[in-house]
């Protein structure tokens, strides 16, 4: 995939929230976007081409929906973005799996998201069951390499 | 006690080899985007594992 840029960047009245059902007590939830007034939702601006985006799709579950949404950057700069929403279910009483949440904190981290809410995702609820986690979450990472190629 | 083994490793790989296809199956379902040029492109505000770009 060739990311030709990629910044820091949130858009308002919008939450994320690990609330998308997965295999229950293993992956028990994903990350979902939804309208929410009063909220921001952090995340990072990719410009990728459409070839590369419809990639994304292909990996991605039918609780997605595509849309267009205005997000700022860092400096104030406003864009038209595509991002995936959904309606944010009930959050299971496992939070997510470390693996996932793993994933999710390595970019944030590396985009340079702000501390507050990279402090709220460390202190999201987690699962990890040994060798289980492990094999369950190798499957769902080779799934979705395979979907997005 | 062979037999026994190969019963366990047989049911372990059809449960992996059933899981991989039903996960499959529900990625499948994916959102549509329809925009035929291929070399357009967007701004894509990832909020999840995609956020990472290594």
């Amino acid at each position: 995939m060739a990311i030709y840029q990629s910044l820091a960047a949130q858009a308002d009245d919008y939450a994320v929230s690990f609330t998308l059902p997965g295999i229950p007590h293993i992956e028990p939830s994903f990350a979902i976007m939804a309208p929410q007034d009063g909220q921001t939702a952090f995340g990072v601006l990719h410009y990728i081409t459409n070839k590369d985006m419809l990639k994304i799709l292909n990996s991605e579950s039918g609780a997605y929906r595509v849309v267009d949404i205005n997000a700022t950057d860092t400096t104030g700069k406003r864009y038209i973005a595509k991002t995936l929403v959904g309606e944010a279910g009930e959050p299971p009483i496992n939070g997510t799996s470390a693996r996932y949440l793993d994933i999710v904190l390595e970019g944030a981290t590396e985009h340079g998201l702000p501390d507050a809410y990279i402090n709220t995702l460390k202190q999201t609820r987690t699962i990890y069951i040994p060798l289980v986690s492990d094999m369950i979450g190798s499957i769902i990472y080779l799934t979705v390499m395979f979907a997005s190629h | 006690m062979i037999k026994r083994l190969v019963k366990i490793a047989l049911i372990f790989a059809a449960l992996l080899f059933g899981l991989h296809f039903t996960t499959y199956a529900y990625i499948n379902k994916a959102p549509t985007f329809p925009d035929p040029d291929d070399k357009v492109k967007h701004w894509y505000l990832a909020y999840d594992s995609y956020m990472s770009t290594r």
